[in-house]
């Protein structure tokens, strides 16, 4: 009896499997299959370097985040004997900051430093001032035409000359 | 006395008729294999097997797989152009920036095959460190965030390429899309592209909020970004079927209702000439 019920159950599974191999054999398929992706580092992080030798005061600014950067600094101080001359990479924008030219990337600094020169005072003239530097950083968006986008209230023309990469 | 074993009358009944039920079963596929023994069935015989592969920007990103009936699955590295390095190392992109993403199949063996192309995109969860939350061996999906900021493009514009594929509206998704490629594919030839860039919209720099610390006698600003360390993720399937029998093909194989092919090869040799339509 016991032997007869194996028996049934075993020829019923095989007949089972036999019509189920016939259907996965039926038709000839292949694929391939793949993934990847990225992340978006969006918090940018530079930081000022300013040092003051012979009347003059050093400025440079270093890229310590993971994304791409752009660069300006504004100084104030005392017209008459302040002089910043714009430089190789710096440019003086309409706003009266002075732009780097470039994109700076995650670790690198500008270069060369922007230079503030302090001029030799008029005779009797013994007022003082502060030399203060002010330095914003934008990360870079790309607009339709894959040019940097302008940030609000940055000189636009000399940031659409930014070479973009 | 010894009782003999014997089955009831009714037991017996449904024994013989679940063995009819099964046979008739099995000579139903019978009579089916008999009925593609024709001379279509012969010219299967020369397709021993396909053969399909996925490429990104020019390279097989899966190495090449050769794969009877689709039983092995291999699994590639895709968006390699967007610095992709090992499982845990991602680079970075910028908003708004198109990168270079050329995605095709190729034909890797010498007789005609129809393929098609499933692509999704969605964002991963992280965790505070910003490494990719995994489940099932998969990235875990961030629903919270749009895919549609992940932009595949062709030819400069937002879309696929739809001179050489058409997309079936049926297995469209909001982060998955599959395409069909208008022709067969000949044997070792490479499909046009249906994409070739990708770009993260710039709306995902939109949302910030300024952050103000001291150093010393300086000020420091510092915007931080809602979406900052957020990682998106691009999955591609190829896939490849039989160009002979091909309507009914990818109804049984793909599940496909509303795809029709129709493929002349007067040789019988596996290369002739089709195109798979949208019903």
């Amino acid at each position: 009896m016991k032997n007869r019920k194996l028996l049934t159950v075993i020829i019923a599974a095989i007949l089972c499997m036999t019509v189920s191999v016939g259907i996965a054999v039926a038709y000839f398929t292949d694929y391939e299959s793949a993934r990847g992706g990225a992340v978006l580092k969006l918090t940018g992080q530079t930081e000022i370097q300013e040092e003051v030798k012979d009347n003059q005061k050093i400025v440079k600014i270093e890229n310590v985040g993971e994304t791409d950067m752009i660069v300006r600094v504004m100084v104030y101080g005392d017209e008459r004997y302040l002089e910043v001359p714009e430089a190789k990479n710096w440019k003086k924008g309409e706003d009266g900051a002075y732009y780097y030219s470039s994109i700076l990337k995650p670790g690198e600094s500008t270069d060369p430093e922007l230079l503030a020169n302090i001029k030799e005072h008029e005779p009797g003239d013994e007022s003082t001032f502060d030399v203060i530097v002010v330095h914003e950083a934008n990360r870079v968006i790309y607009d339709e035409d894959q040019k940097l986008e302008v940030p609000a209230g940055w000189d636009e023309g000399i940031v659409k000359s930014i070479k973009a990469e | 006395m010894k009782k003999r074993n014997r089955l009831s009358k009714r037991t017996t009944a449904l024994l013989v008729a679940a063995v009819l039920l099964l046979a008739g079963g099995t000579v139903s596929g019978t009579r089916a294999a008999l009925e593609i023994r024709s001379e279509l069935f012969r010219a299967h015989f020369y397709l021993n097997h396909l053969q399909v592969h996925l490429i990104e920007n020019g390279d097989d990103v899966c190495g090449g797989s050769n794969n009877l009936n689709g039983q092995t699955k291999v699994t590639g590295k895709l968006a390699t152009s967007l610095g992709y390095d090992g499982d845990n190392k991602l680079g970075s992109v910028e908003p708004g920036k198109y990168y270079q993403e050329e995605i095709a199949a190729e034909n890797g063996q010498d007789i005609d095959q129809f393929v098609r192309l499933t692509v999704r995109k969605y964002w991963a969860k992280t965790d505070e460190k910003g490494n990719v939350i995994m489940k099932d061996g998969k990235p875990e999906k961030a629903a919270n965030m749009d895919p549609s900021w992940i932009h595949l493009m062709y030819d400069g514009e937002e879309g696929y390429n739809t001179s050489a594929w058409f997309e079936n509206p049926d297995e469209a998704t909001d982060e998955s899309h599959t395409y069909y490629y208008n022709t067969d594919l000949d044997g070792g030839a490479t499909s046009a592209n249906l994409f070739d860039q990708i770009m993260i919209d710039k709306k995902i720099a939109e949302k910030a909020r300024t952050i103000e610390t001291k150093d010393g006698n300086k000020k420091i600003y510092t915007y931080v970004y809602k979406y900052d360390g957020a990682t998106f993720f691009i999955e591609a399937d190829v896939q490849a079927i039989q160009t002979h029998n091909a309507t009914d093909a990818i109804r049984s194989q793909w599940g496909v209702e509303n795809i029709s092919a129709d493929y002349d090869d007067p040789a019988h040799d596996g290369t002739g000439s089709g195109s798979l339509s949208l019903n």
